[in-house]
Protein backbone atom coordinates (compact mmCIF):
# COMPACT_ATOMS: atom_id res chain seq x y z
CA UNK A 1 0.00 0.00 0.00
CA UNK A 2 1.41 3.56 -0.88
CA UNK A 3 0.79 7.07 -0.22
CA UNK A 4 -0.35 9.75 -2.45
CA UNK A 5 1.22 12.99 -1.68
CA UNK A 6 -0.88 14.97 -4.12
CA UNK A 7 -3.74 16.33 -2.04
CA UNK A 8 -4.64 16.85 1.49
CA UNK A 9 -6.82 13.52 1.55
CA UNK A 10 -3.85 11.48 1.55
CA UNK A 11 -5.20 7.79 0.49
CA UNK A 12 -2.80 5.63 1.46
CA UNK A 13 -4.84 2.51 0.07
CA UNK A 14 -2.89 3.02 -3.03
CA UNK A 15 -2.22 -0.45 -4.47
CA UNK A 16 0.96 -0.11 -6.75
CA UNK A 17 2.39 -2.29 -9.52
CA UNK A 18 6.36 -1.64 -9.86
CA UNK A 19 9.10 -2.98 -11.57
CA UNK A 20 13.37 -2.35 -10.83
CA UNK A 21 13.14 1.03 -11.12
CA UNK A 22 9.49 2.16 -12.53
CA UNK A 23 5.62 2.43 -11.18
CA UNK A 24 3.95 0.29 -14.04
CA UNK A 25 0.02 0.44 -12.83
CA UNK A 26 -1.65 1.30 -9.81
CA UNK A 27 -5.08 1.11 -8.51
CA UNK A 28 -7.86 2.73 -6.67
CA UNK A 29 -5.90 6.66 -6.83
CA UNK A 30 -8.04 9.15 -8.88
CA UNK A 31 -6.03 10.92 -12.08
CA UNK A 32 -4.52 13.12 -10.31
CA UNK A 33 -2.89 10.67 -7.85
CA UNK A 34 -2.46 8.36 -10.83
CA UNK A 35 -0.27 11.06 -13.45
CA UNK A 36 1.83 11.81 -9.88
CA UNK A 37 2.78 7.97 -9.80
CA UNK A 38 3.09 7.07 -13.35
CA UNK A 39 5.00 10.03 -14.44
CA UNK A 40 7.12 10.37 -11.69
CA UNK A 41 10.41 9.78 -13.59
CA UNK A 42 9.55 11.59 -16.80
CA UNK A 43 11.22 15.35 -17.39
CA UNK A 44 13.30 15.12 -14.08
CA UNK A 45 15.11 18.53 -12.85
CA UNK A 46 18.44 18.69 -13.94
CA UNK A 47 20.99 20.24 -11.48
CA UNK A 48 21.88 24.03 -12.92
CA UNK A 49 22.90 27.43 -12.31
CA UNK A 50 22.52 30.20 -14.91
CA UNK A 51 20.75 27.42 -17.22
CA UNK A 52 23.66 25.70 -17.69
CA UNK A 53 24.12 22.05 -15.97
CA UNK A 54 26.11 21.73 -13.33
CA UNK A 55 26.70 18.93 -10.59
CA UNK A 56 24.81 18.73 -7.49
CA UNK A 57 27.19 19.87 -5.23
CA UNK A 58 28.13 22.79 -6.97
CA UNK A 59 24.18 24.08 -7.36
CA UNK A 60 23.86 23.96 -3.16
CA UNK A 61 26.99 25.57 -2.82
CA UNK A 62 26.09 28.76 -4.84
CA UNK A 63 22.43 28.40 -3.21
CA UNK A 64 24.27 28.65 0.02
CA UNK A 65 26.34 31.96 -0.59
CA UNK A 66 22.64 33.26 -2.17
CA UNK A 67 21.44 32.67 0.72
CA UNK A 68 24.15 33.92 2.80
CA UNK A 69 23.90 37.06 1.23
CA UNK A 70 20.47 38.51 0.63
CA UNK A 71 18.89 40.76 2.46
CA UNK A 72 15.41 38.58 2.75
CA UNK A 73 14.50 35.37 1.83
CA UNK A 74 10.81 33.99 0.67
CA UNK A 75 10.64 30.58 1.54
CA UNK A 76 7.63 28.98 -0.73
CA UNK A 77 5.96 25.89 -1.10
CA UNK A 78 6.16 24.21 1.71
CA UNK A 79 2.41 23.13 2.10
CA UNK A 80 3.69 20.80 0.01
CA UNK A 81 6.45 18.91 1.09
CA UNK A 82 7.10 16.63 4.80
CA UNK A 83 7.15 17.11 8.44
CA UNK A 84 10.67 16.49 8.26
CA UNK A 85 12.00 18.76 5.08
CA UNK A 86 9.39 21.95 6.68
CA UNK A 87 11.18 21.60 10.31
CA UNK A 88 14.41 22.09 8.56
CA UNK A 89 12.98 24.88 6.94
CA UNK A 90 11.56 26.80 9.94
CA UNK A 91 15.26 26.38 11.23
CA UNK A 92 16.99 27.85 7.99
CA UNK A 93 14.10 30.70 8.64
CA UNK A 94 15.57 31.05 12.16
CA UNK A 95 19.07 31.81 11.00
CA UNK A 96 18.37 34.36 7.60
CA UNK A 97 16.04 36.93 7.61
CA UNK A 98 13.09 35.65 5.88
CA UNK A 99 9.40 35.51 5.38
CA UNK A 100 7.33 32.05 4.63
CA UNK A 101 4.92 31.66 3.07
CA UNK A 102 2.26 29.84 0.91
CA UNK A 103 -0.64 30.44 -1.30
CA UNK A 104 -3.16 29.14 0.87
CA UNK A 105 -5.89 31.32 2.41
CA UNK A 106 -7.36 29.14 4.97
CA UNK A 107 -4.19 29.65 7.84
CA UNK A 108 -6.75 31.67 10.12
CA UNK A 109 -9.32 28.99 9.36
CA UNK A 110 -6.65 26.34 10.28
CA UNK A 111 -5.30 28.60 13.23
CA UNK A 112 -9.01 29.07 14.81
CA UNK A 113 -8.93 25.00 14.69
CA UNK A 114 -5.49 24.70 16.44
CA UNK A 115 -7.07 27.34 19.14
CA UNK A 116 -9.73 25.14 19.88
CA UNK A 117 -12.11 28.48 18.66
CA UNK A 118 -13.74 26.44 16.48
CA UNK A 119 -14.81 22.55 16.65
CA UNK A 120 -13.38 19.73 14.34
CA UNK A 121 -12.43 16.41 14.47
CA UNK A 122 -11.24 13.58 12.24
CA UNK A 123 -12.19 12.68 9.04
CA UNK A 124 -12.67 8.84 10.13
CA UNK A 125 -15.06 10.32 13.22
CA UNK A 126 -16.91 11.99 10.13
CA UNK A 127 -17.15 8.86 7.71
CA UNK A 128 -19.01 6.80 11.14
CA UNK A 129 -21.16 9.63 12.10
CA UNK A 130 -21.95 12.13 9.73
CA UNK A 131 -25.43 12.72 8.62
CA UNK A 132 -25.76 16.38 7.17
CA UNK A 133 -22.47 17.51 4.78
CA UNK A 134 -22.17 20.96 3.45
CA UNK A 135 -19.56 21.55 0.98
CA UNK A 136 -19.52 25.32 0.95
CA UNK A 137 -17.58 27.02 -1.95
CA UNK A 138 -15.96 23.82 -3.03
CA UNK A 139 -15.78 21.41 -5.85
CA UNK A 140 -14.44 18.58 -4.23
CA UNK A 141 -14.68 15.88 -7.69
CA UNK A 142 -12.24 18.61 -9.04
CA UNK A 143 -10.04 19.55 -5.70
CA UNK A 144 -9.76 16.02 -3.90
CA UNK A 145 -11.46 13.71 -6.04
CA UNK A 146 -11.90 10.79 -2.98
CA UNK A 147 -12.89 13.08 -0.57
CA UNK A 148 -16.65 12.33 -0.77
CA UNK A 149 -16.23 8.67 -1.76
CA UNK A 150 -13.97 7.91 1.14
CA UNK A 151 -14.86 10.29 3.87
CA UNK A 152 -17.74 11.91 3.95
CA UNK A 153 -20.97 10.73 1.81
CA UNK A 154 -20.78 7.53 0.11
CA UNK A 155 -18.80 5.15 2.58
CA UNK A 156 -21.18 3.42 5.18
CA UNK A 157 -19.63 4.34 8.63
CA UNK A 158 -20.55 2.66 12.04
CA UNK A 159 -23.50 4.63 13.13
CA UNK A 160 -24.62 5.23 9.28
CA UNK A 161 -24.81 1.59 7.99
CA UNK A 162 -27.02 2.69 5.24
CA UNK A 163 -24.99 5.30 3.35
CA UNK A 164 -25.70 8.07 0.96
CA UNK A 165 -29.00 6.21 -0.43
CA UNK A 166 -30.71 7.42 3.23
CA UNK A 167 -28.41 8.02 5.98
CA UNK A 168 -26.83 10.80 4.86
CA UNK A 169 -27.67 14.37 3.51
CA UNK A 170 -25.53 16.48 0.95
CA UNK A 171 -25.80 19.79 0.68
CA UNK A 172 -23.81 22.27 -1.67
CA UNK A 173 -23.57 25.86 -1.68
CA UNK A 174 -21.44 27.49 -4.43
CA UNK A 175 -21.44 30.47 -6.84
CA UNK A 176 -21.18 27.90 -10.09
CA UNK A 177 -22.59 24.56 -11.12
CA UNK A 178 -19.44 22.54 -10.61
CA UNK A 179 -18.91 18.66 -11.31
CA UNK A 180 -19.99 17.85 -7.87
CA UNK A 181 -23.12 20.30 -7.74
CA UNK A 182 -25.24 17.41 -9.62
CA UNK A 183 -24.47 15.17 -6.57
CA UNK A 184 -26.04 17.30 -4.07
CA UNK A 185 -29.69 16.50 -2.84
CA UNK A 186 -29.67 20.32 -1.71
CA UNK A 187 -27.82 22.71 -3.93
CA UNK A 188 -27.86 26.38 -3.25
CA UNK A 189 -26.60 28.61 -5.83
CA UNK A 190 -25.67 32.18 -4.72
CA UNK A 191 -23.79 35.14 -6.43
CA UNK A 192 -20.01 35.66 -5.47
CA UNK A 193 -19.98 37.67 -2.59
CA UNK A 194 -23.55 36.54 -1.04
CA UNK A 195 -21.73 33.98 1.47
CA UNK A 196 -22.04 36.94 4.72
CA UNK A 197 -25.37 37.59 4.04
CA UNK A 198 -26.38 33.93 3.62
CA UNK A 199 -24.74 33.32 6.82
CA UNK A 200 -26.62 36.00 8.39
CA UNK A 201 -30.00 35.14 7.19
CA UNK A 202 -29.44 31.98 8.16
CA UNK A 203 -28.25 33.20 12.10
CA UNK A 204 -31.68 34.46 11.78
CA UNK A 205 -33.91 31.83 10.74
CA UNK A 206 -32.04 29.07 12.81
CA UNK A 207 -33.19 31.16 15.88
CA UNK A 208 -37.05 30.93 13.95
CA UNK A 209 -37.31 34.12 12.78
CA UNK A 210 -38.06 35.24 8.80
CA UNK A 211 -34.83 37.14 7.99
CA UNK A 212 -35.27 40.01 6.09
CA UNK A 213 -32.72 39.12 2.60
CA UNK A 214 -32.57 39.65 -0.68
CA UNK A 215 -31.85 35.76 -0.94
CA UNK A 216 -34.36 33.52 -1.62
CA UNK A 217 -36.64 33.41 1.53
CA UNK A 218 -38.77 29.95 1.10
CA UNK A 219 -34.44 28.38 -0.28
CA UNK A 220 -33.28 29.78 2.89
CA UNK A 221 -35.82 28.23 4.88
CA UNK A 222 -35.89 24.96 3.59
CA UNK A 223 -32.15 24.88 3.97
CA UNK A 224 -33.02 25.81 7.96
CA UNK A 225 -35.45 23.27 8.56
CA UNK A 226 -32.94 20.55 7.07
CA UNK A 227 -30.30 21.81 9.36
CA UNK A 228 -31.98 21.39 12.05
CA UNK A 229 -32.28 17.64 11.62
CA UNK A 230 -28.88 17.16 11.83
CA UNK A 231 -27.30 15.47 14.68
CA UNK A 232 -23.66 15.32 13.26
CA UNK A 233 -22.98 17.76 10.63
CA UNK A 234 -19.88 18.61 9.30
CA UNK A 235 -19.38 21.80 6.94
CA UNK A 236 -16.14 20.89 4.57
CA UNK A 237 -14.76 25.11 4.14
CA UNK A 238 -13.84 25.42 1.07
CA UNK A 239 -11.79 28.40 -0.61
CA UNK A 240 -15.04 30.16 -1.30
CA UNK A 241 -16.12 30.04 2.11
CA UNK A 242 -12.48 30.65 3.30
CA UNK A 243 -12.26 33.94 1.42
CA UNK A 244 -15.90 35.18 2.10
CA UNK A 245 -15.05 34.78 6.38
CA UNK A 246 -11.71 36.04 5.89
CA UNK A 247 -13.33 39.41 7.69
CA UNK A 248 -15.94 37.91 8.66
CA UNK A 249 -15.08 35.20 11.57
CA UNK A 250 -17.00 36.21 14.17
CA UNK A 251 -20.37 36.16 12.39
CA UNK A 252 -19.17 32.74 11.38
CA UNK A 253 -18.20 31.61 14.66
CA UNK A 254 -22.01 32.96 15.97
CA UNK A 255 -23.35 30.57 12.77
CA UNK A 256 -21.39 27.58 14.35
CA UNK A 257 -22.61 28.09 17.65
CA UNK A 258 -26.03 28.63 16.87
CA UNK A 259 -25.85 25.52 14.32
CA UNK A 260 -24.28 23.48 17.44
CA UNK A 261 -27.15 24.16 19.28
CA UNK A 262 -29.38 22.02 17.61
CA UNK A 263 -26.44 19.20 16.75
CA UNK A 264 -22.86 18.76 16.76
CA UNK A 265 -21.74 21.02 13.80
CA UNK A 266 -17.71 20.35 13.06
CA UNK A 267 -15.50 22.16 10.24
CA UNK A 268 -13.37 20.52 7.67
CA UNK A 269 -10.72 23.12 6.42
CA UNK A 270 -10.61 21.48 2.31
CA UNK A 271 -6.58 22.51 2.53
CA UNK A 272 -4.77 21.94 -0.67
CA UNK A 273 -1.16 21.45 -0.18
CA UNK A 274 -0.15 17.35 0.97
CA UNK A 275 0.82 18.70 3.92
CA UNK A 276 -0.99 22.17 4.22
CA UNK A 277 -2.22 21.60 7.86
CA UNK A 278 1.43 20.38 9.26
CA UNK A 279 2.68 24.10 7.83
CA UNK A 280 0.02 25.63 9.90
CA UNK A 281 0.68 23.53 12.92
CA UNK A 282 4.19 24.29 12.74
CA UNK A 283 3.54 28.16 12.18
CA UNK A 284 0.93 27.88 15.04
CA UNK A 285 3.10 26.68 17.48
CA UNK A 286 6.15 29.03 16.13
CA UNK A 287 3.75 31.74 16.69
CA UNK A 288 4.42 33.17 13.08
CA UNK A 289 1.58 35.62 11.93
CA UNK A 290 2.01 35.33 8.33
CA UNK A 291 -1.28 36.68 6.59
CA UNK A 292 -1.72 36.04 2.43
CA UNK A 293 -1.67 39.83 2.09
CA UNK A 294 1.82 40.60 4.18
CA UNK A 295 3.62 37.84 1.43
CA UNK A 296 1.55 39.45 -1.42
CA UNK A 297 2.95 43.06 -0.71
CA UNK A 298 6.49 41.47 0.21
CA UNK A 299 6.69 40.15 -3.25
CA UNK A 300 5.31 43.23 -4.92
CA UNK A 301 7.33 45.72 -3.24
CA UNK A 302 10.28 44.03 -3.38
CA UNK A 303 10.71 43.46 0.20
CA UNK A 304 12.53 40.43 -0.46
CA UNK A 305 15.27 39.79 -2.90
CA UNK A 306 15.97 36.34 -2.89
CA UNK A 307 12.82 32.90 -3.28
CA UNK A 308 13.61 29.54 -1.70
CA UNK A 309 10.78 27.61 -3.63
CA UNK A 310 10.35 23.78 -2.46
CA UNK A 311 7.90 21.54 -4.69
CA UNK A 312 5.84 24.42 -6.09
CA UNK A 313 5.35 26.24 -9.08
CA UNK A 314 4.45 29.91 -7.98
CA UNK A 315 5.64 31.02 -11.82
CA UNK A 316 2.22 29.53 -12.85
CA UNK A 317 -0.05 29.69 -10.46
CA UNK A 318 0.37 32.84 -8.82
CA UNK A 319 -1.28 36.02 -10.36
CA UNK A 320 0.41 37.81 -13.02
CA UNK A 321 1.52 40.73 -11.18
CA UNK A 322 2.93 38.70 -8.70
CA UNK A 323 4.29 36.51 -11.32
CA UNK A 324 6.08 39.55 -12.87
CA UNK A 325 7.48 40.87 -9.34
CA UNK A 326 8.72 37.19 -8.35
CA UNK A 327 10.83 37.02 -11.79
CA UNK A 328 13.03 40.07 -11.26
CA UNK A 329 14.18 38.14 -8.07
CA UNK A 330 16.75 35.19 -8.44
CA UNK A 331 14.76 32.04 -7.49
CA UNK A 332 16.16 29.02 -6.08
CA UNK A 333 13.92 26.12 -7.28
CA UNK A 334 13.84 22.50 -5.07
CA UNK A 335 11.84 20.27 -7.58
CA UNK A 336 11.89 16.51 -8.87
CA UNK A 337 10.20 17.51 -12.14
CA UNK A 338 10.44 20.45 -13.89
CA UNK A 339 7.78 23.23 -13.75
CA UNK A 340 7.74 26.79 -14.95
CA UNK A 341 9.70 27.99 -12.01
CA UNK A 342 12.37 26.15 -12.50
CA UNK A 343 13.16 26.75 -15.95
CA UNK A 344 13.06 30.25 -14.91
CA UNK A 345 15.54 29.61 -11.55
CA UNK A 346 18.55 30.96 -11.14
CA UNK A 347 19.93 28.10 -9.39
CA UNK A 348 17.58 24.19 -9.47
CA UNK A 349 18.51 21.93 -7.46
CA UNK A 350 16.88 18.27 -7.85
CA UNK A 351 14.73 16.46 -5.25
CA UNK A 352 13.33 12.81 -5.03
CA UNK A 353 9.41 12.25 -4.98
CA UNK A 354 7.45 12.12 -2.04
CA UNK A 355 6.38 8.71 -0.66
CA UNK A 356 7.55 7.07 -3.70
CA UNK A 357 11.76 7.31 -3.49
CA UNK A 358 11.73 8.48 0.28
CA UNK A 359 9.49 7.64 3.25
CA UNK A 360 7.27 11.06 4.58
CA UNK A 361 5.27 11.83 7.34
CA UNK A 362 2.32 14.38 6.28
CA UNK A 363 -0.51 15.87 7.95
CA UNK A 364 -3.79 15.57 6.71
CA UNK A 365 -6.53 18.06 5.93
CA UNK A 366 -7.86 17.26 9.34
CA UNK A 367 -4.98 16.89 11.52
CA UNK A 368 -4.05 12.82 11.42
CA UNK A 369 -0.23 12.04 10.64
CA UNK A 370 0.04 9.93 8.02
CA UNK A 371 2.57 8.03 6.53
CA UNK A 372 3.80 7.01 3.34
CA UNK A 373 6.81 4.38 2.80
CA UNK A 374 9.00 4.64 0.18
CA UNK A 375 8.44 2.21 -2.70
CA UNK A 376 11.83 2.28 -4.92
CA UNK A 377 15.46 3.15 -4.21
CA UNK A 378 16.59 6.66 -5.51
CA UNK A 379 19.84 8.13 -5.49
CA UNK A 380 18.60 11.90 -5.50
CA UNK A 381 18.06 13.20 -2.22
CA UNK A 382 14.99 14.09 -0.20
CA UNK A 383 13.46 17.79 0.27
CA UNK A 384 14.78 17.27 3.83
CA UNK A 385 18.10 16.05 2.96
CA UNK A 386 18.85 18.74 0.48
CA UNK A 387 17.15 21.64 3.02
CA UNK A 388 19.72 20.06 5.68
CA UNK A 389 23.05 21.01 3.52
CA UNK A 390 21.96 23.86 2.81
CA UNK A 391 20.88 24.73 6.60
CA UNK A 392 24.54 23.39 7.40
CA UNK A 393 26.28 25.24 4.68
CA UNK A 394 24.89 29.17 6.18
CA UNK B 1 -28.02 6.35 -25.45
CA UNK B 2 -31.04 7.29 -27.85
CA UNK B 3 -34.83 6.25 -27.69
CA UNK B 4 -36.06 4.13 -30.28
CA UNK B 5 -38.19 7.03 -31.28
CA UNK B 6 -34.92 8.62 -31.78
CA UNK B 7 -33.94 6.09 -34.09
CA UNK B 8 -36.74 5.13 -35.75
CA UNK B 9 -36.94 9.18 -36.95
CA UNK B 10 -33.58 8.32 -38.66
CA UNK B 11 -34.81 5.12 -40.31
CA UNK B 12 -36.86 4.75 -43.66
CA UNK B 13 -40.62 4.81 -42.33
CA UNK B 14 -41.36 2.82 -45.36
CA UNK B 15 -42.26 -0.60 -43.12
CA UNK B 16 -40.71 -2.83 -46.26
CA UNK B 17 -40.20 -5.33 -43.63
CA UNK B 18 -36.81 -6.08 -45.36
CA UNK B 19 -35.37 -6.63 -42.24
CA UNK B 20 -37.70 -9.71 -41.26
CA UNK B 21 -39.77 -6.90 -38.57
CA UNK B 22 -43.44 -6.17 -38.78
CA UNK B 23 -42.25 -2.31 -38.79
CA UNK B 24 -39.66 0.26 -38.73
CA UNK B 25 -40.44 0.94 -34.70
CA UNK B 26 -40.04 -2.28 -34.40
CA UNK B 27 -36.82 -2.49 -35.71
CA UNK B 28 -35.53 0.46 -33.51
CA UNK B 29 -36.35 -1.56 -30.52
CA UNK B 30 -34.55 -4.44 -31.91
CA UNK B 31 -31.57 -2.63 -33.05
CA UNK B 32 -31.30 -1.06 -29.06
CA UNK B 33 -31.72 -4.70 -27.89
CA UNK B 34 -28.40 -5.57 -30.25
CA UNK B 35 -31.03 -8.52 -32.06
CA UNK B 36 -30.52 -6.59 -35.22
CA UNK B 37 -27.53 -4.71 -36.73
CA UNK B 38 -28.02 -1.71 -39.19
CA UNK B 39 -26.69 -3.45 -42.30
CA UNK B 40 -30.28 -5.53 -41.84
CA UNK B 41 -32.03 -2.74 -43.38
CA UNK B 42 -31.22 -2.99 -46.92
CA UNK B 43 -32.80 0.38 -48.17
CA UNK B 44 -30.57 2.73 -45.69
CA UNK B 45 -27.48 1.15 -47.61
CA UNK B 46 -28.73 1.13 -51.21
CA UNK B 47 -30.59 4.28 -51.37
CA UNK B 48 -28.64 7.57 -51.56
CA UNK B 49 -31.45 9.32 -49.69
CA UNK B 50 -31.06 7.81 -46.52
CA UNK B 51 -27.12 8.03 -46.77
CA UNK B 52 -27.29 11.23 -44.39
CA UNK B 53 -29.48 9.58 -41.89
CA UNK B 54 -27.30 5.96 -41.84
CA UNK B 55 -24.34 8.03 -41.20
CA UNK B 56 -26.29 9.32 -37.73
CA UNK B 57 -27.35 6.16 -37.03
CA UNK B 58 -23.57 4.56 -37.34
CA UNK B 59 -23.03 7.28 -34.74
CA UNK B 60 -25.10 6.76 -32.18
CA UNK B 61 -24.56 2.71 -32.65
CA UNK B 62 -20.81 2.73 -32.45
CA UNK B 63 -20.93 4.43 -28.77
CA UNK B 64 -23.14 0.90 -28.38
CA UNK B 65 -20.40 -1.12 -29.26
CA UNK B 66 -17.84 -1.07 -26.56
CA UNK B 67 -20.71 -1.69 -24.44
CA UNK B 68 -20.33 -4.79 -22.35
CA UNK B 69 -23.01 -7.79 -22.05
CA UNK B 70 -25.36 -5.76 -19.55
CA UNK B 71 -25.22 -2.62 -21.11
CA UNK B 72 -22.83 -1.38 -19.16
CA UNK B 73 -20.75 1.68 -21.35
CA UNK B 74 -17.60 3.56 -19.47
CA UNK B 75 -16.98 6.67 -20.99
CA UNK B 76 -12.94 6.65 -19.34
CA UNK B 77 -12.12 9.63 -21.09
CA UNK B 78 -14.52 11.48 -19.18
CA UNK B 79 -13.89 9.51 -15.56
CA UNK B 80 -11.46 11.33 -13.10
CA UNK B 81 -11.39 8.16 -10.84
CA UNK B 82 -12.91 9.88 -8.06
CA UNK B 83 -14.28 6.32 -6.76
CA UNK B 84 -17.81 7.45 -6.23
CA UNK B 85 -19.20 4.05 -7.98
CA UNK B 86 -16.76 2.09 -6.58
CA UNK B 87 -18.19 2.89 -2.99
CA UNK B 88 -21.35 3.43 -3.75
CA UNK B 89 -22.13 0.00 -6.59
CA UNK B 90 -24.40 -2.54 -3.72
CA UNK B 91 -22.84 -5.37 -5.10
CA UNK B 92 -19.20 -3.80 -4.42
CA UNK B 93 -20.75 -3.08 -0.88
CA UNK B 94 -22.30 -6.75 -0.07
CA UNK B 95 -19.05 -8.32 -1.57
CA UNK B 96 -16.38 -6.05 0.21
CA UNK B 97 -17.72 -5.48 3.54
CA UNK B 98 -14.08 -4.26 4.60
CA UNK B 99 -12.94 -2.32 1.51
CA UNK B 100 -14.95 -0.49 -0.39
CA UNK B 101 -18.02 -0.18 2.03
CA UNK B 102 -15.77 1.75 4.10
CA UNK B 103 -15.01 4.15 1.01
CA UNK B 104 -10.98 2.24 0.74
CA UNK B 105 -9.89 0.81 -2.65
CA UNK B 106 -11.18 -2.73 -3.26
CA UNK B 107 -9.99 -5.56 -1.12
CA UNK B 108 -10.43 -8.38 -3.21
CA UNK B 109 -11.74 -9.41 -6.96
CA UNK B 110 -15.16 -9.98 -6.58
CA UNK B 111 -16.24 -6.66 -6.72
CA UNK B 112 -17.38 -5.33 -10.16
CA UNK B 113 -15.68 -1.40 -10.36
CA UNK B 114 -12.65 -0.97 -9.47
CA UNK B 115 -9.98 2.14 -10.04
CA UNK B 116 -7.13 0.82 -12.15
CA UNK B 117 -4.88 3.27 -13.47
CA UNK B 118 -7.19 6.56 -12.63
CA UNK B 119 -10.35 5.22 -14.52
CA UNK B 120 -13.14 3.41 -13.73
CA UNK B 121 -13.02 -0.64 -14.86
CA UNK B 122 -15.51 -3.25 -14.70
CA UNK B 123 -15.20 -6.78 -14.07
CA UNK B 124 -17.68 -9.84 -12.89
CA UNK B 125 -20.23 -7.75 -14.76
CA UNK B 126 -22.67 -10.66 -14.81
CA UNK B 127 -22.94 -9.92 -10.75
CA UNK B 128 -24.41 -6.29 -12.03
CA UNK B 129 -28.09 -5.95 -10.40
CA UNK B 130 -29.31 -5.12 -14.05
CA UNK B 131 -27.80 -8.77 -15.08
CA UNK B 132 -30.17 -11.65 -14.89
CA UNK B 133 -33.89 -12.87 -14.20
CA UNK B 134 -34.25 -10.99 -11.16
CA UNK B 135 -33.04 -7.35 -12.86
CA UNK B 136 -33.57 -4.83 -11.10
CA UNK B 137 -32.97 -0.70 -12.64
CA UNK B 138 -30.34 -0.22 -9.97
CA UNK B 139 -28.81 3.10 -11.00
CA UNK B 140 -26.37 3.30 -8.34
CA UNK B 141 -23.03 3.83 -10.38
CA UNK B 142 -24.73 6.52 -12.41
CA UNK B 143 -26.18 9.15 -10.70
CA UNK B 144 -23.14 9.11 -8.49
CA UNK B 145 -20.58 9.81 -11.13
CA UNK B 146 -19.72 13.61 -11.59
CA UNK B 147 -18.54 13.03 -14.80
CA UNK B 148 -21.35 11.09 -16.55
CA UNK B 149 -18.87 8.96 -17.43
CA UNK B 150 -21.12 5.38 -16.54
CA UNK B 151 -23.78 4.64 -18.75
CA UNK B 152 -26.33 1.77 -19.43
CA UNK B 153 -28.01 1.03 -22.98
Amino acid sequence: MALCPVCSCLCDDIEVVKSANNIESLSNACRRGTAYFLNFNVDRLEPSIDGKKVEVEESIKSAITLLKNSRKVLIYGLANVDDEAQKIAFEIADKIPSILGDSSVYSFLVKKILAREIKTNTLDYVRDHADTIIYWGSDPSNSHPRHLSRYTYYPRGKYRQRGWEEDRYLIGIDVRDSSTSKMFKKFLKIKPSEDVDLIKALIISLSGKIPNTTLDKKTILELTSQLKKAKHGVICAGFGLAQAIYNNLELFKELLAKLNEIGEYIVIPMLEGANAFGFEKLMYEKKIDSTLEQLHRAILNSEVDLALIIKSDPVSELPNPLQKALLKIPLIAIDSRRTLTSSKAKITIPSAAASIEFSCSLYRMDGVMVRGEKLLDSRAMSDAEVLRRLREGI
Amino acid sequence: MASPMEVFQLLPKTNCKLCGEPSCMAFAFKLISKEHKLEDCPPLYQEKKYASNREKLEAIFKKVEKAVETGLIIHSEKCFGCGNCVVACPVNVAEDPTGSALGLGPKNDKVILKVVKGVITANNVQKCRRFGPDRILCNGCIVTCPSEAIEFV
